[in-house]
């Protein structure tokens, strides 16, 4: 019996071989995409998993309002690790990171530049359970300028050599000894640490300051501890260290009560290991974090492409029903019950569900490499589990469960009396339940459409907004300290060029991965025991031509300028400190005030730093456009380091770079020329979104187009099906047009149904994804236009040319049959 | 073996019912070759559909053997279904996909017959109607009486008592459909019951029994 079914499922199959193709092609396609996405999805829930103790680590994270400004970091003071050891109990073992950007290593003579560099504290290796191929456990990073490298890291110094106990150079100044190699950090971790350096010889690391938060601080706790009532207990250490220096800079009359009131908080939270990856978005992450919302997103789409393509299937099983109605007749009437035919025509939907799989199969790893680079993963097939095999094997089954239950109880129940006079027309016009499955494909697609629409018009905005700055045609410079005392020197010799236009020093860049500092101010001759007169805002490091080369906007007062020896101690404001500061009157050539000192050696509340504000320039973007425009003061450094920023000429870019290069290694000789143009580091603080809306985009339009394949079938079937009525409606003088429009009719009938459907819910949907950009674009009618008009103009195009095919035949072929 | 009392089909409208079938009576004995006569739409196909368990839409008693069609469950219904009754249609209504082989075979799946005994079933129906060679032919590559010739094969292959034909040779001109009369005579005269539809008069000629419709009613009932 099984062999005869087999049988007649493939030829069958064959029969009508061009749709058929189409059909498994278009499941073939869906799974694959499914398969990508569930990879995807499970490597995303999996990040940190592979820590031994991944359960029982948290990060302290900061939530601090202070001076107008609030803040969520993942950073904390420097004494907390060793507080949170010495005085909670439940704590087992805690380590802070210190990230100082990229460092130059070398062995002999030749640099590399490393970034993923950080000083770790010294029980690392107690909350991080991380596997030493060579070198001990056992205080590995207990002395100063000692580290513990990775694997690649080892290969790339010391290949075929034992690592351990040798030394390594870093920026060309200090020798630091390798303890330890560690097994490389798998990709699925929420950092990505090559080398870690020994914080015991940082002093910033030993500061006993609580006001400065610079350090991320994880900590293993006992099992069974409750989070909510450690949280407590930190805050409650954190409090009793914090009072006494916040006494010491605000006076000694300093309450929380009051501190609290008057809108400020300096909190502490934990976040447990496991939900860094998918629920952390704080200044400061190790590596740019995934979005549950996105994993929500990929789910649905998973979702929805698998039943587009069994959506396919149901639609056109139904639809050929006219050609299997005789043989359910037949076999009907030589005694088969409907059981046997359900299970038939299961039978044929499993074997189409099983060829579909294994197709998938070759699909994805066709897909895969793609998709890896759109999204940013190192995803691979896992070919040698056994749960994949039984993963698909489950899908197969399900995907045949789904696609197959409907078509074989329509088609088992036909009347065997009917169908065999050949009155099959049940099977004919389009059922009620084949319209709603239409819909509801046109229905997902418009509501895809109409995302990616949205997604990509957000990421355009944010690129052509008015940012307050000009980020076209600058390049940076990075490591100026490779110049040594030449940096001043670089930049009047670069330009000196006619490539260039102006050129800048300052580590401070109004884009993310650049230098920030924050500090409180107010204005001269106010109460700072009032707190609402403190304002916290950016300080920033600048030289003469910063404002003029970023094409900042000078909206009051003047930019700095050589011809004012008392520049040296002026500042420019932006207008968002300009409305913190709150000034009487004309606030150009009024004085602010600042504690000396810095976070390191501790704030010398005796000591004031005055400046006189000469200008205010018109906002500027520095942060995501997620968020709103902080305070920004900006001052003279006299000798600015970090990086130095050219504005060039629109010509060939490569010629300025020849020049920079040529410039940098005359002046700089063996140090590494790194550079990146401003517009690019811009866009990198979006990169997550971007990739998203491309990875989305991409299945978007997969979708779209199994939605097709199944719409071009089944409106072949349509137009093969009305052949008879077609022919006598020529017959009697219908025109080629007129017959065009009556197919196509139903069909865009039913895409203005979907609409009607899809257009709430993809409307609240991106409302809600949008509420994330405090500058976003507006919902407008245009893009639902936009989007249906593209369903429909996709829909009319693959049904008019199945139309047009079935209007144009000679209408005695088809009136001649039987 | 068959018997029909008061046996009635209609067809409800909105105002009215419309008859197919209106106090059908008949008693028909094992081995009677009966053959239904009347212009088309007279209710021959049915007639035959309801004997032949094909609709169960109807009013009135219908038992097989004695026993009442309504009064069974579901199986032996079906049991009594498989094992009694063979079609043939005037369209023949060989599956497509299927040999000539495997549309013999067919029916013989659904009865659970064994492999072997499939075979020699199969090779004895092909031999007796001279088909042994085109048994791989798919129906599309034999002419219209050959066609019918495995219908006729299918619908014996099971070896039902009842033979039930709708117009067998409608679709044949006048030498093949004498040939398969031939063959509906020989398994008459073998045992088999037949009971044809058809408005052919010759057809008649091979049968035992006539019976003449009219309007939904048996207008006569002669014994050849």
């Amino acid at each position: 019996m099984l062999k005869n079914i087999l049988k007649i499922a493939l030829r069958s199959f064959w029969k009508t071989k061009s749709i058929s193709i189409i059909n498994v092609l278009g499941l073939s396609l869906g799974i694959a995409l499914c398969l990508i996405i569930t990879l995807f999805v499970r490597n995303e829930l999996s990040y940190d998993k592979h820590f031994t103790n991944s359960d029982r680590i948290y990060r302290v994270a900061s939530d601090i309002v202070f001076g107008g400004n609030a803040y969520k970091m993942t950073f904390a003071p420097a004494p907390m690790a060793e507080a949170l050891m010495e005085e909670i109990p439940e704590v087992e073992a805690a380590v802070h990171f210190r990230n100082q950007g990229s460092f130059l290593i070398k062995r002999y003579d030749d640099n590399i530049k490393e970034t993923n560099i950080i000083f770790a504290g010294k029980k690392f290796l107690e909350v991080f359970d991380i596997p030493l191929v060579q070198g001990s456990k056992r205080g590995a990073l207990d002395e100063p300028n000692t580290m513990l490298i990775s694997q690649t890291m080892a290969d790339k110094f010391f290949k075929g050599e034992n690592a351990v106990g040798q030394s390594l150079i870093l920026d060309n100044a200090s020798d630091y000894k390798i303890t330890g190699v560690y097994e490389d950090i798998p990709d699925n971790t929420h950092f990505n640490f090559q080398v870690l350096l020994s914080a015991e010889g940082l002093d910033e690391a030993k500061s006993p300051l609580w006001l400065g938060n610079n350090f991320q601080t994880y900590m293993l706790v006992n099992p069974g501890t409750d989070q909510k009532e450690l949280e407590q207990k930190i805050t409650a250490m954190t409090q009793k260290h914090l009072i006494p220096v916040l006494k010491q800079v605000l006076g000694e009359d300093f309450t929380l009560e009051q501190f609290i009131a008057s809108g400020n908080k300096v909190e502490y939270f934990l976040q447990p290991l496991l939900d860094i990856h998918l629920h952390s978005d704080l200044m400061g992450e190790f590596k740019a974090n995934f979005s549950s919302t996105y994993i929500y997103m990929f789910v649905a789409i998973a979702v929805f492409i698998l039943l587009i393509a069994c959506i396919n299937f149901m639609n056109l099983a139904t639809a050929k029903s006219s050609n299997r109605a005789k043989e359910v007749g037949v076999r009907k009437s030589m005694g088969s019950g409907r059981g046997e035919l359900i299970f038939q025509f299961m039978a044929e939907t499993f074997l189409m569900s099983f060829i579909s799989f294994v197709l998938a199969i070759f699909i994805a790893s066709l897909l895969l490499p793609f998709f890896n680079d759109l999204a940013g993963r190192n995803l691979i097939l896992p070919i040698g589990e056994i749960g994949f095999y039984v993963g698909l094997m489950l899908g197969a089954v399900s995907v045949g469960l789904i696609a197959g239950i409907y078509p074989s109880l329509f088609l088992s129940g036909f009347k065997p009396a009917k169908v065999l006079k050949g009155d099959v027309s049940n099977g004919m016009k389009s059922s009620a339940v084949r319209s709603s499955l239409v819909v509801f494909q046109f229905s997902i697609s418009i509501i895809l459409i109409f995302c990616t629409i949205v997604l990509f018009s957000q990421m355009n905005f944010i690129q052509n907004k008015n940012l307050g700055f000009n980020k076209d045609q600058v390049i940076m410079v990075h490591d100026l300290y490779a110049l040594g005392s030449q940096k001043q020197t670089f930049k009047q010799e670069v330009l000196g060029s006619s490539l260039i236009e102006k050129g800048t020093l300052s580590g401070f860049l109004p884009v993310s991965g650049t230098n920030r500092s924050d500090n409180p101010w107010w204005v001269m001759g106010r109460d700072i025991q009032d707190q609402e007169n403190m304002v916290s805002i950016q300080n920033w490091k600048v030289d003469f031509d910063y404002v003029n080369t970023l094409g900042m906007k000078v909206v009051q007062g003047r930019d700095f300028s050589l011809d004012f020896p008392s520049d040296s101690s002026a500042v420019i404001i932006n207008e968002s400190a300009l409305r913190n500061f709150n000034f009487e009157g004309d606030p150009i050539g009024q004085k602010i005030s600042t504690f000396s000192g810095d976070n390191v050696s501790g704030l010398n509340t005796e000591n004031l730093d005055a400046k006189t504000v000469i200008g205010v320039v018109e906002n500027f973007h520095f942060e995501s456009l997620k968020e709103n425009i902080g305070a920004v003061l900006m001052y003279i450094d006299p000798n600015p380091t970090g990086i130095a920023s050219f504005r060039f000429k629109a010509q060939d870019v490569q010629e300025v770079l020849q020049l920079l290069e040529n410039k940098w290694k005359e002046l700089a000789p063996g140090q590494p020329f790194t550079y990146e143009f401003l517009d690019e580091r811009f866009t990198y603080m979006y990169a997550s979104e971007t990739r998203i809306g491309k990875v989305f985009a991409a299945f978007t339009g997969f979708a779209i187009f199994i939605a097709c394949m199944g719409l071009f079938a089944l409106t072949a079937f349509t137009a093969e099906q009305r052949r008879k009525e077609i022919g006598i409606r020529k017959a009697l003088g219908a025109s080629v047009s007129s017959l065009v429009l009556l197919l196509s009719k139903e069909f865009t009938k039913l895409v203005l149904i979907a609409f009607v459907i899809a257009a709430p819910l993809a409307w609240w949907a991106m409302s809600k994804w949008l509420e994330d950009y405090q500058y976003r674009i507006q919902l407008g009618w245009g893009t639902f236009l936009f989007a249906i008009s593209v369903v429909m103009l996709i829909a009319w195009s693959v049904m008019g040319v199945q139309s047009l095919r079935a209007a144009s035949t000679n209408p005695v072929d088809s009136l001649k049959g039987e | 073996m068959i018997k029909l009392t008061n046996l009635d089909k209609f067809i409800e409208s909105r105002f009215q019912r419309t008859f197919i079938l209106k106090g059908i009576g008949l008693d028909i004995e094992q081995g009677e070759f009966i053959t239904l006569m009347g212009p088309s739409g007279v209710g021959k196909s049915t007639l035959l559909n309801i004997i032949g368990l094909l609709d169960e839409d109807y009013e009135g008693q219908y038992s097989f053997d004695g026993k009442s069609i309504a009064s069974m469950k579901d199986r032996e219904r079906n049991a009594l279904h498989k094992s009694e009754f063979g079609y043939i249609f005037q369209a023949y209504h060989l599956i497509d996909e299927l040999t000539v082989y495997e549309n013999i075979e067919t029916p013989l799946l659904y009865r659970n017959v064994s492999s072997s005994e499939r075979k020699s079933i199969i090779a004895d129906l092909l031999d007796r109607f001279n088909m042994v060679a085109k048994k791989d032919l798919f129906p599309e590559q034999l002419s219209g009486g050959q066609q019918q010739l495995v219908g006729i094969a299918r619908a014996i292959a099971g070896k039902p008592r009842v033979l039930l034909a709708d117009e067998p040779t409608g679709n044949l001109h006048s030498t093949q459909a004498k040939e398969i009369m031939e063959v509906f005579k020989e398994l008459n005269q073998e045992g088999t019951t037949i009971i044809q539809a058809t408005h052919a008069r010759e057809n008649a000629d091979y049968g035992t029994r006539l019976i003449e419709m009219l309007d939904g009613k048996i207008d006569q009932d002669i014994t050849i």
